[in-house]
């Protein structure tokens, strides 16, 4: 279960007379992996496409573009429907639509870009606008040049400067203003070149004439035609695609499974008369597809299983030298999980897929991801509402497949935050498990469940304890009973992550020994176990002392210390050799990666101390009379939902974290190919 | 005294570290999206990038605890 499925890789040969039947056949079971075969051979060459082929992308890649003009998506569940039915549909459909939908797109098109071209000219129009003379005044003349343009100042002093023959008008305009000049002819080049250095700026000829006002108007009411024509235009094509959604879902399922279908020799090798498909399948699903294929086509093929070459990882590489030759760890990757963890292997698959040699983690991170998440935020009210809101977003979105993986997650996450705050005895921030003293303590003072909580709990020996856990302080002795508090949860988060550190390196080892041996397992795995098992029991021993500043009643000889030494340097020798100065580098990480798993408790912390804050805040207000107490809800509301944002997501990132960071980086490498068998998830159609 | 002296210590030792680790992660976390925007994959080398710094305020953390309690 660790390990991803078994494969075979299998060889199927036949004669082209029943090649169309193994297709479909291969299709309808959804088993077989393919391998594309590459090389061209005196006998065996790729195969040619099925004739239908070239018809059917074509109807595809049509449909294909109706459905992006129309933008239909899948967002909606539509029943399924049978292939006569679609086929009979697809042949009625196709082509009307096809040029309906052209058609009213090049009319969107057409649309769109005269409404542009209408932008265009009334932003032209704006400093005639700002001028407010009629364009007619401002060309047609023989002897006089006419600027039209902007300038940031005031423009005429420099004008007068070169003759007193002119007429400006000016208005402001943006930064500046914008001018008209009228200057006669014999002047244009001083001017021109007076304009120039004086930051003037030409503005672009109107075609049309008349009062600018008017104009505008006149292109204000085409605007607002165009407008209209528009939204009829696209009201016509949403009630299209709210006509057809469903035809172009089924359909468009439907020609892709054709197309695959047809396109499927692409990948075999085929001789005048034969043809041959390599591909791999799941050790348990064999027997399966050798008796639907033989079956299907009355024995006409022939199925086989190619033994494996059993070789550890080789440097060398072989071109095509023995090409029917195939190593086990080329093999696609199957999951290989109980049905109730499969969800969770998409966010192994977000990490990567594992390789087909080493262990899958999604069953230990299935089980370790909650309690984490719990550990975190741990309070019964926040997981309550987590958990009810889960079951609400589950009914809501009951077709969404991706969503429903994530609340089934934060489902079981907030159940863990359920059973987390009733250990802690958190709720919203109240200590629930604090007796009611004076008005205080307890929810508001008002409900405690003290006596629900036990104070001489004895595990094992040991004992007794009280419950419950307190997040928030010191802890230590109540009387006789210990509680345990933020210092035992600090070492508690170390030990949760040395273990977890430990079933890294643990899994590491097992990996390197069937990759590359035992050797490599003990140099590059066992070396760095024994570096942290050793280095844990010289914390162990040192730890305290340094605490209780009583270094000076050092022993080197304490058996602790001694077998604590005598492992670390094994592990560091064994690293050495394995590693080499890099291991001396890297010889912090165990520490490092340790003190890591603090977070569980720092992060959850923080969580506890803004609702702590929020409450204190709220209760503060409530004693400042009505508008006070209408502040305190505003506070307590607000303050607990942005908690509750932050407190959801926090422990989701730092959960995955740990384990993608500290836990996956002692053994996983991923990067396996992903199992993709020959076949088609249908959704909208049947057979 | 001692106690007003310890709890500036312990702000001091969250604070800074947290600013250290801030400063390194904010370019490691814009090419990491970077990355992961041009190719799905890198999801996962990402994260471990971006969260490498991340150990070094939760050190800040602990000695913060350590003071403050022990």
């Amino acid at each position: 279960m660790l390990e991803p499925q078994r494969m075979d890789k299998v060889l199927i040969v036949g004669s082209k007379e029943v090649m169309e039947t193994t297709i479909n056949t291969l299709h309808d079971i959804n088993l077989l992996h393919m391998e594309d075969y590459t090389e061209e051979e005196e006998y065996f060459r790729i195969g040619k496409p099925l004739k239908s082929a070239t018809s059917l992308s074509e109807k595809l890649l049509k449909l294909r573009s109706i459905k992006s003009y129309l933008g239909t998506n899948a967002g909606k569940y539509y029943p399924k429907q049978s292939r006569e039915k679609v086929l009979k549909d697809l042949e009625a459909n196709l082509t009307a639509l096809e040029s309906s939908v052209t058609q009213k797109m090049s009319e969107k098109s057409s649309l769109e870009s005269e409404q542009k071209e209408l932008a265009h000219r009334e932003e032209l129009l704006k400093p005639y606008e700002a001028l407010g003379l009629s364009v007619d005044l401002l060309r047609g003349y023989e002897n006089i040049n006419v600027y039209i343009g902007t300038v940031p100042g005031d423009i005429e002093p420099v004008i007068k400067d070169i003759t007193d023959k002119y007429e400006i008008f000016s208005a402001p305009y943006g930064k500046g203003n914008v001018v008209a000049l009228l200057v006669e002819k014999s002047f244009a080049p001083k001017i021109s070149e007076a304009l120039m250095k004086n930051d003037f700026v030409e503005v672009e000829q109107l075609h049309e004439s008349g009062d600018p006002a008017v104009i505008k108007k006149d292109l204000e009411e085409k605007k607002a035609n165009m407008t209209a024509k528009l939204e009829v235009v696209n009201k016509e094509l949403a009630e299209l695609n709210q006509k057809f959604a469903d035809f172009i879902m089924s359909s468009e399922e439907l020609l892709a499974i054709d197309t695959q279908k047809a396109e499927a020799p692409l990948r075999f090798a085929t001789s005048d008369n034969t043809f041959v498909i390599e591909g791999w399948v799941p050790k348990v699903d064999f027997p399966a597809l050798k008796d639907t294929l033989s079956k299907a086509t009355n024995d006409k093929v022939y199925i086989t299983i190619i033994e494996p070459v059993h070789e550890k990882y080789s440097t060398e590489i072989e071109v095509g030298e023995h090409p029917e030759e195939h190593k086990e760890v080329d093999a696609p990757v199957k999951y290989n999980n109980p049905k109730i963890f499969r969800p969770i292997e998409a966010f192994t698959d977000l990490y990567g897929r594992p390789r087909y040699d080493e262990i899958d983690p999604t069953m230990i991170f299935a089980i370790v991801f909650p309690l984490f998440y719990g550990f975190i935020l741990g309070d019964i009210a926040y997981g309550s509402i987590l958990l009810l809101l889960g079951l609400l977003l589950k009914v809501k979105l009951k077709h969404n497949e991706g969503i429903q993986i994530l609340i089934n997650v934060m489902l079981v996450c907030a159940v863990s935050s359920i059973f987390f705050g009733i250990l802690y005895g958190e709720f919203l921030g109240f200590a629930i498990a604090e007796p009611i003293e004076h008005g205080e303590g307890g929810i508001m003072g008002l409900v405690s469940f003290a006596q629900f909580y036990p104070h001489e709990v004895h595990i094992g020996p040991v004992g007794p304890f009280s419950l419950p856990i307190e997040r928030m302080q010191a802890g230590g002795f109540h009387g006789d009973s210990y509680m345990f508090g933020i210092k035992d949860l600090l070492v508690f988060t170390c030990i949760i992550g040395v273990c977890q550190l430990m079933l890294g390196y643990i899994l590491g080892f097992r990996n390197e020994l069937k990759q590359h041996g035992l050797k490599t397992a003990i140099l590059h795995k066992a070396s760095w176990a024994l570096v942290l098992a050793g280095g844990v029991a010289l914390v162990w021993y040192v730890f305290p002392l340094a605490l209780n500043q009583a270094l000076g009643d050092f022993n080197a000889m304490d058996p602790l210390f001694l077998i604590g030494a005598i492992v670390f340097l094994i592990g560091f020798i064994l690293l050495l050799i394995g590693e080499g100065a890099m291991g001396i580098i890297e010889l912090t990480t165990p520490l490092s990666h340790t003190l890591s798993y603090t977070r569980l408790l720092a992060v959850g912390l923080s969580s506890v101390g803004i609702a702590f804050a929020i409450n204190t805040i709220a209760a503060m207000l409530a004693e400042a009379g009505i508008l006070g107490l209408i502040g305190a809800i505003i506070v307590f509301v607000l303050g607990h939902t942005v908690n509750l944002v932050l407190g959801t997501y926090a422990p989701f990132i730092q959960s995955l974290r740990l384990h993608y960071v500290e836990f996956y980086q002692k053994f996983y490498k991923s990067g396996g190919r992903i199992y993709d068998p020959f076949g088609y998830n249908r959704k909208y159609t049947e057979d | 005294m001692v106690d007003g002296l310890i709890a500036i210590g312990a702000g001091l030792a969250v604070g800074l570290a947290g600013i250290g680790t801030g400063l390194s992660q904010g370019p490691i976390g814009a090419a990491a999206v970077g990355a992961v925007a041009e190719d799905r994959s890198f999801f996962g080398m990402g994260i471990i990038f971006v969260a490498l710094p991340e150990t070094i305020v939760i050190f800040g953390l602990v000695i913060a605890i350590l003071l403050m309690f022990l």
